[in-house]
């Protein structure tokens, strides 16, 4: 139970909540299920993986090639490659700009990726 | 659908301020448009620009960026304007056609003329640690936070002062982020007075003469130091967010690929394609605008769009020399209108040499000073008049006029778009409209308390875009324009101005001694009354 409550607090710390411009939330929100390395998380149907990941507070998003640094989300619109990850299996994917949806499998990459079956 | 025929009159790339603006006249004119976007939606950066927008009414002033954004939208459709979004202007062809791409497919797409409105990128800083997770340009952390409602950090960093930099740091304390510092590299702070000043007033130190030495963390962001340039003590932050925003360079790789002559300026980022006076480039059936044609703001854009427009529909037959003549000639004024502030000048005298019209000198610098003493006359004259009075804290000759539009009574005049606000208290009404309409929240009112006063109470309204909202009675501390405590006061009025506006005016009774110092009140420090 408590790793529970700390995860759904974990998760809902970065999500704005309140704002004093923005008020209405733009659209409906549907909440999915995806896994990120086989934990389940949750985020709204149609965010951008990316930020999906931010909100629950999950920064690094891959492992460099050649020396293992860790990579995160830098330019946002698709454009640096950095938040690259394996999607359903593929590597590679900009998650900065590919919508979520229900049961995604998401994985760290480390360096340039594989292709599960090819 | 047009993209399905494979041709079409005009052929807009980009769907930000500048490809809507050339889109919208255009297709008003005649010209069957297309316009492609590449993102999900038209709107360029519109959509993550929460603040109002400064300029004029034809540049929909005092409007939130995303509501301009809707706006367009709406307009492009009325004239007509086929928007494609999903499409990607990936290449260009030997024989003239652009390849555009959609998802699943590609069309070599023939257009009579092309207008190359593809915007700009955001420039990266590199320095010991700036790959870790949680160090990101200023752009994508304005996306998390305005479109994706996530923060990008709690407690977070800025480096560079510019507009963008000012600009998203405010956004970021609205959606409840704590900005440690705001880090520049030069003496003093790049953006407009009135933008640095809503950070100045929460308490935000500003780092001048400031770089990043290191950012460090285990997997991700957690400290940054940053030192004096040339040497000193250096400084070290924990925080979970550092974002960049260090200039943009426009995006130009269409243009290279046809082949259109290119110049080099630092003062728009860089190299994109020469242009004359009416937005042609070198190659006859290219024209650009915006950003993609130098840096500028979103306003220019528009108006430069516009210009791209109309000059397409003259090369088309669509309007006569004279009528495209006088049409352009009113855009280009007001365009150079935008550029002759103190922040503008340097950029129409470079377009200026660019399309070789002229040759003028510079403006002088000026040093901006916040007046405190004219604010205590302001004060003292609203206690003598027995109404209240606004100041108005806009001493930067910066293109923007909303305050003189709202103002009914006509008691606010200005000089042109960047002339500085004139203020006669002869006609005004004190009907506090130029409050909430100032862009840059740069009016303050004082006047008068008349409940339960002995001579040493005045009342305070200021502009309030954060949040707690207040309500009557609470008592809150009172800051100058660093932040820093002046003494307390009680919330008289808390009014929420407009459906969905998103200013409210807060007016605070407070003690007179101090009062023309104020400038705004501290967050954190509301009891409820």
């Amino acid at each position: 139970l408590t790793i529970f409550i700390s995860t759904a607090i974990i998760f809902f710390m970065y999500r704005i909540k309140e704002h004093p411009v923005l008020t209405n939330d733009p659209g409906k929100t549907e909440w999915v299920r995806f896994y990120l390395d086989g934990k389940e998380l949750e985020g709204k149907r149609g965010e951008p993986i990316a930020a999906a990941l931010m909100a629950a507070g999950i920064t690094g998003f891959r492992h460099t090639y050649r020396l293992g640094e860790p990579r995160g989300m830098f330019c946002g619109i698709g454009q640096c490659q950095e938040c690259s990850m394996v999607v359903n299996g593929v590597p590679n994917v900009r998650t900065c700009v590919t919508p979520l949806e229900e049961g995604m499998k998401v994985y760290r990459q480390k360096g340039r990726g594989r292709m599960e079956k090819w | 659908m047009v993209i399905a025929q494979g041709s079409c009159e005009l052929l807009v790339i980009g769907g930000g301020p500048a490809g809507m603006g050339a889109a919208i006249e255009a297709a008003r004119l005649g010209v069957k448009t297309l316009l492609v976007d590449e993102a999900s939606s038209p709107g360029g950066q519109l959509y993550k620009q929460i603040h109002k927008f400064f300029g004029s009414a034809e540049h929909y002033s005092g409007i939130r960026g995303f509501r301009i954004g809707e706006e367009l939208q709406r307009e492009a459709v009325a004239a007509g304007v086929e928007i494609q979004c999903g499409c990607r202007a990936s290449g260009v062809l030997r024989d003239g056609r652009v390849l555009l791409s959609l998802p699943g497919r590609a069309v070599a797409f023939r257009a009579g003329r092309i207008v190359l409105a593809t915007g700009g990128r955001e420039n990266s800083l590199p320095f010991p640690g700036w790959t870790l997770p949680g160090v990101m340009s200023a752009g994508a952390a304005q996306t998390l936070c305005n479109i994706h409602r996530v923060l990008p950090g709690r407690r977070v960093m800025m480096v560079g002062s510019g507009n963008v930099g000012l600009i998203v740091a405010y956004q970021l304390i609205q959606a409840g982020a704590e900005v440690s510092g705001i880090v520049e590299i030069e003496q003093k702070t790049g953006g407009y007075y009135v933008h640095a000043e809503k950070l100045r007033r929460l308490g935000v130190p500003f780092y001048t003469g400031y770089q990043v030495t290191e950012a460090s963390g285990d997997g991700t962001l957690e400290k940054v130091r940053i030192a004096p340039v040339g040497g000193g003590k250096a400084m070290s932050f924990s925080v979970d967010g550092l974002f960049l925003s260090v200039g943009l360079t426009p995006n130009s790789g269409l243009a290279s690929m046809f082949g259109c002559l290119m110049t080099y300026e630092p003062l728009f980022g860089g190299f994109f394609p020469l242009h004359d006076k009416r937005m042609r480039s070198s190659v006859d059936f290219l024209y650009v605008a915006g950003d993609a044609a130098g840096i500028e703001e979103a306003n220019s854009s528009l108006d430069e769009g516009r210009l791209a427009g109309i000059s397409v529909a003259e090369d088309l037959g669509k309007l006569s020399r004279e009528e495209a003549a006088e049409t352009a000639e009113m855009v280009r004024q007001r365009l150079e209108g935008l550029r002759s502030g103190i922040h503008g000048r340097p950029r129409l005298l470079a377009k200026r040499r660019m399309t070789a019209s002229g040759n003028e000198k510079p403006l002088p610098a000026i040093e901006v000073q916040s007046s405190e003493s004219a604010a205590l006359t302001v004060l003292e004259s609203s206690l003598k008049l027995g109404r209240p009075l606004p100041f108005i804290d806009c001493p930067e000759s910066i293109p923007c006029n909303p305050c003189v539009t709202s103002c009914s009574a006509g008691a606010i005049s200005m000089e042109g778009i960047c002339g500085l606000p004139v203020f006669t208290s002869k006609s005004c009404t004190g009907c506090m409209n130029c409050l909430p309409a100032c862009p840059g929240q740069a009016i303050i009112i004082f006047g008068p308390e008349k409940e339960n006063n002995d001579g040493s109470f005045v009342r305070v309204s200021l502009p309030w875009e954060q949040l707690p909202l207040f309500g009557k009675g609470d008592r809150v501390t009172v800051t100058d324009r660093n932040g820093e405590p002046l003494g307390n006061g009680v919330v008289v009025a808390f009014r929420r101005t407009g459906k969905d506006d998103g200013t409210s005016i807060l007016t605070v009774k407070t003690a007179k001694e101090k009062a023309h110092l104020i400038r705004s009140v501290q967050k954190a420090s509301r009891e409820r009354g």
